[in-house]
């Protein structure tokens, strides 16, 4: 069940009402029920799978605080680690990765060996409860959080309905003590959830799924293109990845919200970042900050050296990178972010006195544009890889980048970008609204300003946005509901 | 404030619930552009007023082609419409049958066979929403969309805007201008051809074997029979001329049959064409559609057989009919300024202004 399908329109109203006319004490048992309703909605057997991860992890929590020696809470943090990795290694890296790469070894050695293939189905958003639950199992190593007697409370933390599939990445310490609060049904809290999945659904299926129809035909029909056309699909495909992203994690805090939970915030306006580090701490904040809290420091951080701190980020953005996809362009996807972080800490010292030589004003908007401008292309250079199917086509996308045919804006080749003449450059509006957006959320709340306006004017915009997805909306004959793109991470 | 929201939420429905239908009237394709368009043709019939019509024929364009109202009115002197859209299957004719006698009641029901010959069972999107976008909103309309279409395009039909959405970056001033389309037409549903396309007079159909109809439309042939006759309306088959080959003649032979066995007349043109008088050089535009010379002759024929088989009014001259006596004149003065373009490179299909 998709967030950008009838089945969860009749689904989430359902379970919202039900929640709020059940006991308090009950509302946890009617979340979980429902949580698992949905998530076997894709695959009824997943569930398990699911559950037996919620298990291990939960028996993790239990037995840690049980040890009496630092090396017996080891062994059980490694042993809730190997069994909860090795699952995901088997289901979403055996086949796509492993196996591939091992055959190809050997047959590149002569070796007469053949891997098996599984042919086993991706369970639907496997890296994001795997990392979930295994994030209990450190925070109670770590004592940051008491461990959660409730099996069933702490099943519901690992299946949450809004944020099962795609996130945001939840922590313990955060989420599981809001099952036991008391959420009373609160007209201006559920407007404003209610209106958050607004702009979710305005941004995966007005703009993402838009800006799709481009970046299919120009990526998926590569070699027809060149030149230019790449960057123009490049950057409507970094668009495309926002807002499909965002859309999602908004109508989860959206509906969450509505029935009276608080989930972290997964975006802060990412291509108004200044520097890679930056960059990282606004996009997908649930997933960086978890690599950030449970791979990086633990590796050491910035501790030990300039070069020390390279090595440690170049392992988490490779491991990040893997997350994001079993192939090895996901591989060079995060070995090219690591990168330019580490170009960015190793010449920082030489950046500032050449600013200072040159008498560069860090605080001026030229300075700053050209900052954000350098971070978003270096970004667009690592998305090649993302939505390249191989990498001869990433390099080969690369390489054609280089040859500028501006001529492409007026000779028509526009026009062959699957999107007529007005929808290519209402597409190209919409980026440029959404940005406005973004600007304008800045230092308020779009939403509690909307709130704050006479009731024409606030429905008014309430309609038009509903109206806006219905008439620029992709759904309907033509399209097919476009997947979430992160439901294959 | 449980009260208070729910008050607001029932609010804000109706008023989305009414943008998104308001909407949709606009975004749904105004077919006013040919001739053969549906638009007018449709929503023509519902102004002609309630219970106002002698003689409704139901079917496809081998209707509104070749038989004239205006003409009919003129020599008969009974009131009649061609309720009829392109390419329509027997299984949206029912429904069309069905609303015919929700909304006028007729005397007499000219069912136009042409599409028992039809082998297709699926219905073609575009001819279903061709057929049923401008059917007036009723169970009726909704009952032959989940007959027709795919039940998740059923809210389609209340709410066109969910089917019509992606027309926003090609909206004409037509959509706008025609959202709200209720206006009489004139040619009570009738499209007049100028062009002239020489075909070849079938031979040969006489003696071919009964053959057999496609599930579907045998089906449908016998529910809308049982349907008229239990209204308790009279019931005319009618198959008009066109250029058939004897296959074909076979399953109208078949078609004879049945009408025979249901005791419903049967007037199968294209076993009288010496009788219709039919000029195979100049009457046609295509292989099925005559011009306005063919479709005069028809008339005639079809005209007189009505008149001399069933009892109905002459309304001539009667002062509650200066509708009928206006169209008509304006159906004349139409025809003599463009009859002179018969065949000529100015004869295309396009509206000239009359029917809107």
């Amino acid at each position: 069940m998709e967030f950008n399908s009838i089945p969860f329109l009749i689904f989430f109203p359902i379970v919202t009402l039900i929640y709020f006319l059940m006991p308090h004490k009950f509302r946890w048992i009617w979340l979980l029920i429902t949580s698992y309703f949905f998530y076997m909605c894709w695959n009824a057997k997943y569930a398990i799978l699911m559950f037996f991860s919620t298990f291990t992890t939960y028996s993790s929590g239990l037995l840690i605080a049980k040890a009496k020696t630092t090396g017996a809470k080891k062994l059980w943090v490694a042993l809730s680690f190997i069994i909860n990795l090795a699952i995901l290694a088997v289901f979403k890296y055996y086949d796509a990765l492993i196996a591939p790469t091992l055959n190809s070894l050997f047959s590149f050695a002569h070796i007469g060996i053949s891997v098996p293939m599984f042919d086993l189905l991706l369970p639907v958003g496997i890296s994001f409860y795997t990392f979930q639950s295994l994030s209990y199992t450190v925070d109670v190593y770590r004592g940051d959080m008491h461990p959660v007697k409730n099996l069933g409370k702490y099943a519901l933390f690992v299946s949450f309905f809004p944020q099962l599939v795609a996130g945001p990445i939840e922590r313990t310490p955060t989420l599981v003590h809001q099952f036991d609060e008391v959420h009373y049904f609160d007209y201006v809290r559920i407007k404003e959830g209610l209106l958050r999945m607004l702009w979710g659904f305005f941004e995966k299926v007005v703009i993402a799924d838009r800006l799709a129809v481009v970046v299919n035909q120009v990526y998926n029909n590569y070699t027809e293109y060149s030149g230019l056309t790449f960057a123009i699909a490049t950057v409507m495909f970094a668009f495309q990845l926002l807002c499909d992203f965002s859309a999602y994690s908004n109508i989860a805090l959206g509906s969450a919200k509505v029935m009276g939970f608080t989930l972290m915030e997964n975006f802060k306006r990412p291509y108004f970042a200044k520097s890679v580090a930056d960059f990282w701490r606004r996009w997908h904040i649930s997933m960086s900050s978890w690599f950030r809290d449970y791979l990086y420091f633990p590796l050491g951080g910035s501790r030990g050296g300039k070069l020390k701190k390279c090595r440690n980020l170049m392992i988490t953005f490779l491991v990040t990178g893997l997350w994001h996809g079993a192939t090895w362009n996901m591989a060079i996807f995060g070995f090219l972010n690591g990168l330019f972080q580490c170009i960015s800490v190793l010449t920082q010292s030489i950046r500032e006195k050449v600013c200072k030589l040159l008498g560069l004003e860090h605080k001026a908007f030229s300075h700053r544009l050209f900052q954000v401008i350098l971070i978003f292309t270096q970004f667009c250079l690592t998305l090649v890889f993302v939505r390249s199917q191989s990498f001869a086509q990433a390099v080969y996308i690369l390489k054609q980048a280089l040859h500028p045919n501006p001529w492409i804006f007026t000779d028509g080749t526009l026009l062959t970008l699957g999107l007529s003449q007005t929808e290519f450059w209402f597409a190209c509006l919409l980026i440029v609204f959404y940005m406005a957006v973004q600007l304008f959320q800045r230092n308020r709340s779009i939403i509690t300003e909307i709130g704050k306006q006479h009731i024409v004017l606030r429905w008014m915009v309430y309609l038009s946005g509903v109206m806006a997805i219905v008439i620029f909306g992709a759904y309907g004959q033509g399209y097919d509901a476009q997947q979430f793109i992160y439901f294959q991470f | 404030m449980l009260k208070k929201a729910f008050f607001k939420a029932v609010i804000f429905t109706l008023l989305l619930t009414l943008c998104i239908y308001g909407a949709g009237l606009v975004f749904q394709p105004k077919r006013v552009q040919l001739q053969p368009d549906t638009t007018a043709k449709v929503r023509g019939f519902y102004a002609e007023g309630k219970k106002s019509l002698d003689v409704v024929f139901c079917g496809t364009s081998k209707v509104f082609c070749l038989i004239n109202p205006n003409q009919l009115w003129l020599e008969q002197g009974f009131t009649s419409y061609d309720f009829a859209t392109n390419e329509q299957p027997l299984w949206i004719t029912y429904y069309y049958v069905k609303e015919a006698l929700k909304y006028q009641k007729p005397k007499l029901i000219v069912l136009d066979v042409y599409c028992a010959a039809y082998g297709e069972e699926e219905p073609r999107n575009a001819v279903t929403r061709a057929g049923l976008d401008f059917l007036s909103l009723s169970p009726n309309k909704l009952e032959a969309a989940l007959d027709n279409d795919a039940l998740k395009e059923l809210p389609s039909y209340v709410f066109p805007l969910l089917r019509y959405h992606d027309r926003w970056s090609s909206l004409s001033k037509d959509d706008y201008k025609y959202a709200i389309y209720n206006a009489k037409n004139p040619m009570h549903g009738y499209s007049p051809m100028y062009m002239v396309n020489p075909q070849e007079k079938p031979e040969g159909l006489e003696g071919q074997p009964i053959g057999t109809l496609a599930p579907r439309a045998e089906e449908y042939l016998l529910k809308t029979i049982e349907l008229i006759k239990s209204e308790g309306v009279d019931l005319l088959l009618l198959n008009t001329p066109y250029c058939i080959s004897p296959q074909s003649q076979s399953k109208f032979n078949r078609v004879a049959q049945i009408a025979e066995e249901q005791g419903v007349p049967f007037l199968d043109c294209n076993l009288l064409l010496d009788d219709i008088g039919l000029d195979y050089s100049k009457d046609y535009i295509d292989l099925v559609h005559t011009n306005v010379v063919g479709s005069e002759k028809i008339g005639k024929y079809v005209g007189d057989y009505i008149k001399q088989n069933y009892t109905l009014p002459d309304s001539r001259g009667n002062p509650a009919y200066t509708w009928w006596e206006e169209s008509a004149q304006l159906w004349l003065n139409y025809n003599a300024e463009r009859l002179p373009t018969l065949g000529t490179a100015e004869a295309d299909e396009k509206l000239e202004g009359l029917l809107l």
